[in-house]
């Protein structure tokens, strides 16, 4: 049962790197516009899937707050700055998009507010990472560590710009399907210098991984060589898919692929990592609460889980349509 | 032991950033419902006033929503962040409850809120009023698992301790707990009485202004007739949440709200000073005998209050916050009550809309409801101290070992921020009512079946803005 609501909560950590990773990296992605026009295009392809992106997280805290708590109780505050900077970025960012959103074009403050706020909540997440995969000083079952841990020599420095990095990517390639036109063609060219720089970086991440980590990294028996082994093709795949993809219709592939790296990378870091929660000496069983709890949370999901895609699928597909101004048809507007 | 600085510290962090979050679900709730009622006129009389109160309203409410949404996550976090022991201790019972919480009203919330705000236009009208009906369901299915979660921290029932861990036992009495029963309908009223004055007021002020009266008017009548409704009701209901879970539950933090330290006062206290270090109140302004009324229903007046001293310092909540809160909770409830029948009375006599007097005190009543929820919030919170869990586990037993300096840190970043948007906020409300709202559409209806109520345009001046 661990197992089981473990990777329940593992693919809301996947939702949510894939969903608010992109609208996160569409923010990143205006600090570098001067256009307000295609700024405001960018912003209103935020405007009305933040909210319902950043559930994804709440879901993947409480889903680890109940059903492992005791590594929820040592991640976060061995974790703490990193994780505030990252909750109060989220917050002005998520009110910066309504009050951009509610001024004509793109307001000068509140739009480079939104674009700020994005790019530290998207730097947090990777100093987040980084920290969590270099391990937490746990002892009895506490937090003992330092308030510096998480840069972890530095290594959450490298994996912060990583996810900055990996974001902006995706935020490009999910424009190249929202955006038409010449806005289209600069993403598409943004989206592939992007892929290169992508994996300039992941490389490094990757190779400095057994050095800065106090964890066991481990990869005997085929149940761990082979899904990582996996995980390498899908990865390099999706890397070429956007690479030659980008720019040819239909526009959503790129965006695809990119959201196949993501789950190729967690994949990769699951498998090496198992069953370290918060590594070194926090493991998914030691962790979990008790079997009336698992239960209960299990059922939930499983009546509750497929309601919640339906709706938020249709959600996306009311708004599937390439970008236009809002209609509001039937206003004689003295606005 | 962590030192009592961390923890109290920890305590400011939690109790400011979750004042501040409550501010905008005691509007935003209510006012989902409004949406409703609303857009379902809309529908069912296609009179277009009420598109015309839909559309200003859902203006109003989507920046507070963001704010609630986004100030409430860092809530959840906040839970392991500062309270690491806490949150070990009480996940296995409480985290299930707030993941429901997450399951069946954020991501319906978040679901439908798009289609709410920007849907016109490319969904049917049906699509648009059961996408307002999704949102407001899932504010109050948000505030009943908020409640269940706080309540069993009030009265915990359903569970076992194994090994200084919480773990449930039967999943109903944990979340219908005895508290959560009468508080959760108290809850629910407050948000809605906290909505109809600050819709009733923004009325208030467009009459005051002379500026879209029949939007103004209709605006104001719902608000109020929202608030005499529910008021009665509320009264009755706050009470029986003193009664049946405060004074049946948890005797310091009735006594702390009475504000007694000695044994022995009958009269019931409007205002004290205490000193809480002496064990004393420094100043006492009390209405003799009625303490024993108002808490026992003894109309003798002869049982006197029981005071702080029956019990150990060590497990006494704060008085004064516990006290304030109450008594602002109570001023509050009462004053809204006179404004409410005032209104009644008004309206029977057909003077509602043009008695200046009156509406410049609906006008100042805007803030009203916030002000008692969140004072009753704070009641309800300080005089559980020093427990987190009543009676099992204590605050500092529930601390994360983190240093001073970070908490401080992370403190004054969010009170720079939170400050800076509350502002924000205000001024963004300011602007949008002193635009006022759009004017009327001049065909009513962009579906063809109710376009023949012909051309009805608004008789206010264009606000020049």
């Amino acid at each position: 049962m661990p197992f089981f609501w473990m990777s329940v909560v593992m693919l809301a950590l996947l939702a949510y790197v894939i969903l608010d990773g992109y609208d996160l990296g569409i923010g990143v992605l205006t600090l570098a516009g001067r256009d307000p026009d295609r700024n405001r295009a960018m912003l209103e392809v935020v405007g009305n899937v933040w909210d319902g992106n950043e559930s994804w997280l709440i879901l993947l805290a409480m889903g680890l707050w109940a059903g492992m708590p005791d590594a929820y109780a040592t991640a976060l505050p061995g974790l703490y700055l990193p994780l505030c900077a990252m909750l109060v970025a989220l917050v002005f960012r998520g009110f910066a998009v309504e009050m951009t959103l509610h001024r004509p074009g793109f307001d000068r403050f509140w739009g480079r507010l939104f674009g700020l706020g994005s790019l530290i909540a998207a730097f947090a997440q990777g100093l987040l990472f980084g920290g969590l995969l270099s391990g937490v000083t746990v002892v009895g079952g506490r937090f003992a560590g330092g308030t510096w841990d998480f840069l972890g020599h530095g290594y959450g420095v490298l994996t912060g710009c990583a996810v900055v990095l990996l974001y902006a990517w995706a935020g490009a390639a999910q424009l190249q399907a929202k955006l038409s036109g010449a806005e289209r063609q600069r993403m598409v060219s943004l989206t592939r210098g992007l892929t290169l720089a992508v994996v300039a970086v992941s490389l490094p991440c990757a190779g400095l991984l057994p050095v800065a980590t106090s964890a066991h990294l481990r990869l005997d028996g085929v149940g761990r060589w082979l899904p990582f082994a996996y995980a390498l093709v899908i990865a390099v795949g999706a890397f070429a898919i956007v690479y030659r993809r980008s720019g040819r219709a239909p526009h959503h592939v790129p965006f695809f692929a990119v959201a196949a790296a993501e789950t190729a990378g967690l994949l990769a870091v699951v498998v090496l990592y198992y069953p370290q929660l918060v590594p070194p000496s926090v493991t998914l069983y030691s962790a979990a609460a008790g079997p009336a709890t698992l239960k209960f949370l299990i059922v939930m999901i499983a009546i509750l889980g497929p309601v919640t895609v339906a709706y938020g699928i249709y959600s996306h597909w009311v708004f599937r349509a390439v970008h236009r101004s809002t209609p509001e048809p039937e206003l004689e507007g003295n606005h | 032991m962590a030192s009592t600085t961390l923890i109290d510290l920890s305590r400011w962090q939690f109790a400011t950033t979750a004042a501040f979050h409550m501010t905008f679900p005691a509007l935003s709730v209510g006012l989902a419902i409004f949406l409703v009622i609303c857009y379902a006129s809309y529908c069912a009389t296609g009179k277009p006033i009420y598109l015309q109160l839909f559309r200003f309203w859902r203006k109003i409410f989507a920046v507070g929503f963001a704010l609630g949404i986004v100030a409430g996550i860092v809530l959840t976090f906040e839970l392991g962040l500062n309270w690491g022991n806490y949150a070990q201790a009480v996940g296995p019972v409480l985290g299930p409850i707030i993941c429901l919480e997450a399951l069946t009203a954020f991501f319906l919330e978040a679901g439908f809120i798009g289609i709410l705000l920007y849907g016109e236009g490319r969904v049917s009208r049906t699509v648009t009023m059961v996408a307002t009906c999704m949102v407001a369901l899932g504010a109050l299915l948000s505030t009943a698992w908020i409640l269940s979660a706080n309540s069993w921290m009030q009265t915990p029932t359903g569970y076992q301790e194994v090994g200084g861990q919480f773990q449930p036992t039967d999943w109903v009495k944990v979340i219908f707990n005895p508290a959560f029963n009468w508080r959760f309908p108290h809850m629910v009223l407050a948000v809605l009485v906290s909505s109809a004055w600050f819709v009733a007021a923004i009325g208030a002020y467009y009459l005051l202004k002379h500026r879209f009266v029949p939007f103004a008017k209709k605006t104001m009548s719902i608000g109020l007739l929202a608030a005499a409704l529910l008021l009665p009701i509320q009264l009755y209901v706050g009470g029986s949440t003193a009664a049946d879970v405060t004074v049946a539950y948890q005797p310091e933090k009735i006594t702390a709200a009475e504000g007694n330290f000695a044994n022995g006062n009958t009269g019931w206290n409007v205002a004290v000073v205490p000193d809480q270090s002496q064990q004393r109140d420094l100043f006492q302004l009390a209405i003799p005998h009625a303490g024993s009324v108002f808490v026992f229903h003894n109309f003798s007046g002869t049982t006197p209050v029981p005071g702080l001293d029956s019990f150990p310092t060590a497990n006494q909540p704060p008085v004064w916050p516990t006290f304030w809160g109450f008594k602002i909770m109570i001023f509050g409830a009462w004053s809204m009550f006179a404004l409410a029948f005032i209104a009644v009375v008004m309206r029977i006599r057909r003077r509602l809309y043009t008695e200046r007097w009156f509406l410049r005190l609906v006008l100042w009543a805007m803030p009203a409801g916030v002000i008692t929820t969140i004072a009753g919030w704070v009641l309800s919170e300080t005089g559980r101290q020093p427990w987190l869990v009543y009676g099992k586990l204590l605050a500092s037993d529930s601390v994360s070992s983190l240093s001073s300096g970070e908490v401080i840190a992370s403190m004054v970043v969010f009170w720079v921020v939170y400050l800076a948007m509350f502002g924000a906020w205000i001024r963004q409300i300011a602007k949008e009512v002193r635009k006022g709202p759009d004017a009327l559409p001049p065909v009513a209806d962009p579906e063809p079946a109710v376009a023949g109520l012909g051309p009805v345009v608004s008789p206010a001046a264009p606000s020049g803005a």
